[in-house]
C-alpha cells in the first residue's frame, strides 16, 4: 500500500480483487486493487521487451568487440556498459509491475467509475456512468492465458474519449461492463 | 433498403455539376497546367490535353448529380448516392449538431447554396448538399429542426457549425437573411469591424497567402537570397551595435530596419481591417427560440445555426488589445467536426468575434440562460502557486539567457536580469489571473497571462473528470483537475485547473463527477 507520501492521490485499497462471484455487487463504491495476476502478465511482457532490446544491445556490442578494431580497454568498457543496461532493464521489468500495482486501483460506485494509476505522475480518471458511450472488454494472448481482460470505456470527450482499465479478471471486467451499460434509453448524441 | 418513393426525393440543383467540375479542376490545376504545357511540347495541342484531363471530371460530376438524392423522413434525413457503390445514409434529425449554409460569389449568381449537416463525432460533415436552391434552405431548416424537436427531450439539439470551409466566402441572400427574425444579440457595424481588424492580427493571413502566391510564381528566390545575405549582415550589425562602440552606420541600419518593421506592421493591420470587412461583413447573431443563428460575409455569405443545447463549452477571450479597447471575443465549441477546427478562422464558432465588454455579460447570459452571474465566486489557486510558477519561469529565463552569454560574455548579465524580472512579473500576473468557480450549473475556469480566457462548461456537458499529480505537485501537496468536454479542439481553452491544494482538488473532482453523473448527456 502506498504510504509515507504527504497527501498524495493514492486511495486506500480496501479490498483485493473479488473472486468474481456473480452475486456480489460490483458497484459498492469499494476501492479495489487490480488482479495480482496482472503483475505476472506485465512481468512477462516486460521480459519479452527486455529480450528484444537485449538482443539489439548484444549485437551492437558484439560486432565491434569481435571485429577487434578498438583497443581492449574500450572493448571492456562496451561490454560493461552493455551488461549494466541489460541488467537494469531486467530489474525494471521484474520490479516495476509490482510497484505500479500498488498504485493502481479502481472504484465502481452506482453513479461512476474511478480509475487510479501512476507511481510518479498520479492520475485519477472519473467517468460518470451517464457519460459512457460504449465499452469494450478485450483480451490479449497473455491476458487470455491468465484469465484477465482489459475494460475500455468510451466517452464523447476529447482528451479522455477512451479510458482503459487493464488488469481485471475477465469476469470482473465483464461485470463492470454490464454495470456500466445502459442507464436508460436516452438519446445520447 | 428504403422505399423507392421517388416523389418525395429531391435532387441537387443542376448547377452542382458546374461547381463540382470547377472544384475538382481547381485541385488538379497543377497537373492540368503541366500536362497542357508538356502536351504542347509534344505537339498534341494543349486544348486536347486539357480536355483529356477534364473529361473524367465532367463525367464524374454528371454521374454524381444524377445519382444524388435526398429526402426528408419523419425523423431523419436520407441521402442516397453512388452509381456502382450505392450508399444510403440516414441522419436522424435529433443527432444533427450543425446546419451551415455557405454561399460563395459564384453560388450567389446561380442563387444556390451549399449546405453542410454535422452530427457529433467524425471529422467530415455527415451530409453535404452542394448545391441546392437557396429557396430550399428554409424548408430544410424547418424540417430538420421541427423533426429534432419532436424527437428530443429538453436537453438539447445543436446546430453549431463545425468545419470551417476555407475556400469560399459567404453572401447573404434574402432567403438566408430573413432568418434573423428572432432577437438580434449582436450586430457588428463597420466601426466594430475596424476595431476587430486592429485587434486581431488577421493581416498576417493575407500576407501569408500573398507570400504563398509569390512563392508559387517563383519570385521568392531573389528574396530568399537577399534574406540569407541579410542574416549575415544582421549578425554583424548586432555585434557592432551591442559592442561598446556602436557605429553611426549601425544605428542608421537599425533605424531602417525598425522603419521597415513598422511599415510591415502597419500594412499588416490595414490588411487585417480589410480582411475583417470582407469576411465578417454584416455579422449578425440572433437567437430564435432555442437556436442561435449567425450570418456574415461580404463575398461568401455564411449562415450557421447552433442550437443552444448543443454548446459544449463557451470561452471568452481577452487579449491585451481587447482590454485596451474594452472589448472581448466569445466562442463556443460544439461536438460537430472538431478535428478541422484547429485553425483560428473557424468563424462559425465565434459567437461574437468582438463585443463591447459592458455588453458581454448580457450576451453570455442569452447564450447560457442558466448561468447565474451573481453566483460566480472566483476561487484562487493554492497560495504556493506563485513561487512554483516563478521557479519554472526562472529556469526558462536562465536557459534563454545562455545564448546571450555566449554571444556577449558578461554583457549578457543585464539581459539575464531583465528576463528574471520578466519571469517574476509573469508568475505574479499568471497566478493572479488563475481562478475557478463552481456555480449551480457549471464550472468556470479562467487563465492566461496577457491573453486571458474564461471558459464555462456546464455540468451536463462534462464527460470525464480527472485528477493529476506530478511529483512536483506532490512535494507541495497540490494537484490539478481536468474537465473533459466533447468537441474541444487542440487549441481550445481546456478546463485544466492547476495548483490546487490536493484535498481541495479531490473534493472538486468528486463534486464535478457527481454533478455530471446526475444528468444525462445529450450532445
Amino acid at each position: 500500500m502506498p504510504s509515507g507520501d504527504n497527501g498524495g492521490l493514492e486511495a486506500t485499497v480496501v479490498r483485493q480483487h473479488t473472486g468474481g462471484h456473480p452475486a456480489e455487487r460490483i458497484d459498492d463504491g469499494v476501492t479495489r486493487a487490480l488482479d495480482p495476476r496482472f503483475v505476472s502478465v506485465e512481468r512477462i511482457a516486460g521480459m519479452i521487451g527486455t529480450g528484444i532490446a537485449s538482443a539489439g544491445i548484444v549485437a551492437g556490442v558484439a560486432v565491434p568487440v569481435l571485429a577487434a578494431t578498438l583497443s581492449p580497454s574500450i572493448d571492456r568498457l562496451l561490454l560493461g556498459v552493455g551488461a549494466v543496461i541489460i541488467l537494469g532493464l531486467l530489474a525494471r521489468a521484474w520490479i516495476w509491475p509490482e510497484v505500479a500495482h500498488r498504485y493502481r486501483s479502481y472504484t465502481v460506485s452506482p453513479a461512476s467509475i474511478e480509475i487510479r494509476k501512476g507511481v510518479l505522475w498520479r492520475r485519477v480518471a472519473s467517468v460518470p456512468r451517464t457519460r459512457v458511450q460504449h465499452t469494450d472488454v478485450s483480451q490479449g494472448p497473455l491476458e487470455r492465458r491468465f484469465g484477465l481482460g482489459t475494460l475500455v470505456i468510451y466517452t464523447a470527450g476529447t482528451e479522455h474519449s477512451k479510458v482503459a482499465l487493464s488488469g481485471l479478471s475477465h469476469g470482473t471486467a465483464s461485470r463492470i461492463r454490464d454495470h456500466l451499460l445502459p442507464v436508460e434509453e436516452g438519446d445520447a448524441v | 433498403m428504403q422505399s423507392e418513393d421517388t416523389t418525395l426525393e429531391a435532387r441537387l440543383h443542376p448547377a452542382s455539376i458546374a461547381f463540382w467540375v470547377v472544384a475538382r479542376a481547381r485541385q488538379l490545376i497543377v497537373p492540368i497546367v503541366v500536362g497542357g504545357f508538356s502536351a504542347s511540347q509534344w505537339g498534341l495541342g494543349w486544348p486536347r490535353m486539357v480536355a483529356i484531363i477534364l473529361l473524367p471530371i465532367v463525367l464524374y460530376s454528371v454521374i454524381r448529380y444524377l445519382t444524388f438524392r435526398y429526402r426528408f423522413e419523419e425523423r431523419e434525413l436520407v441521402v442516397r448516392k453512388g452509381l456502382i457503390f450505392r450508399q444510403v445514409r440516414t441522419i436522424p434529425y435529433s443527432r444533427i449538431q450543425n446546419l451551415d449554409a455557405v454561399q460563395g460569389v459564384a453560388q450567389r449568381l446561380f442563387d444556390v447554396v451549399e449546405v453542410q449537416l454535422q452530427t457529433g463525432g467524425g471529422t467530415e460533415p455527415e451530409a453535404r448538399l452542394d448545391v441546392i436552391p437557396t429557396s430550399a434552405v428554409p424548408e430544410l431548416r424547418r424540417r430538420v429542426f421541427v423533426g429534432r424537436e419532436g424527437s428530443l427531450p429538453a436537453e438539447g439539439a445543436v446546430t453549431g457549425s463545425g468545419v470551417h470551409d476555407p475556400r469560399e466566402t459567404v453572401t447573404t441572400t434574402p432567403a438566408l437573411a430573413e432568418e434573423h427574425a428572432g432577437d438580434v444579440l449582436l450586430h457588428l457595424p463597420p466601426r466594430e469591424l475596424l476595431v476587430y481588424g486592429l485587434i486581431q492580427n488577421k493581416g498576417m493571413i493575407v500576407i501569408a497567402a500573398g507570400m504563398g502566391l509569390v512563392w508559387e510564381l517563383g519570385l521568392i528566390e531573389n528574396y530568399a537570397v537577399g534574406a540569407i545575405g541579410n542574416s549575415v549582415w544582421f549578425r554583424e550589425l548586432f555585434r557592432d551595435a551591442s559592442g561598446a562602440a556602436g557605429t553611426l552606420a549601425a544605428f542608421a541600419a537599425i533605424g531602417l530596419l525598425g522603419a521597415a518593421l513598422a511599415g510591415l506592421f502597419v500594412v499588416a493591420r490595414v490588411m487585417s481591417i480589410a480582411w475583417a470587412f470582407v469576411r465578417l461583413h454584416d455579422f449578425t447573431i440572433s437567437r430564435k427560440g432555442e437556436d442561435l443563428r449567425t450570418t456574415f460575409g461580404l463575398l461568401t455569405r455564411v449562415t450557421a445555426t447552433i442550437p443552444l443545447r448543443r454548446i459544449q463549452k463557451l470561452t471568452v477571450h481577452e487579449g491585451p488589445l481587447h482590454r485596451l479597447a474594452r472589448r472581448a471575443a466569445v466562442r463556443v465549441e460544439t461536438a460537430g467536426g472538431t478535428k478541422h477546427e484547429s485553425q483560428e478562422e473557424s468563424h462559425r464558432q465565434w459567437l461574437a468575434p468582438i463585443i463591447r465588454r459592458d455588453r458581454l455579460e448580457h450576451f453570455v447570459g442569452e447564450v447560457l440562460p442558466e448561468l447565474d452571474f451573481s453566483t460566480i465566486r472566483w476561487e484562487p489557486v493554492a497560495p504556493g502557486a506563485t513561487r512554483r510558477v516563478f521557479k519554472e519561469a526562472a529556469v526558462v529565463a536562465g536557459l534563454a539567457s545562455i545564448p546571450f552569454f555566449f554571444l556577449l560574455g558578461p554583457g549578457a548579465l543585464p539581459i539575464a536580469a531583465l528576463l528574471l524580472v520578466l519571469a517574476g512579473v509573469y508568475a505574479r500576473t499568471y497566478v493572479a489571473n488563475l481562478g475557478w468557480s463552481v456555480t449551480n450549473g457549471s464550472i468556470l475556469f479562467k487563465s492566461g497571462w496577457l491573453w486571458r480566457r474564461t471558459s464555462v462548461a456546464r455540468f451536463v456537458k462534462i464527460q470525464t473528470v480527472s485528477l493529476r499529480q506530478t511529483p512536483f505537485d506532490r512535494r507541495r501537496d497540490m494537484a490539478r483537475v481536468r474537465v473533459d468536454t466533447a468537441g474541444a479542439g487542440a487549441a481550445s481553452h481546456a478546463v485544466h485547473i492547476p495548483y490546487l491544494q490536493a484535498p481541495r482538488a479531490e473534493e472538486l473532482a468528486h463534486a464535478l463527477t457527481a454533478e455530471a453523473a446526475r444528468t444525462t448527456f445529450h450532445w
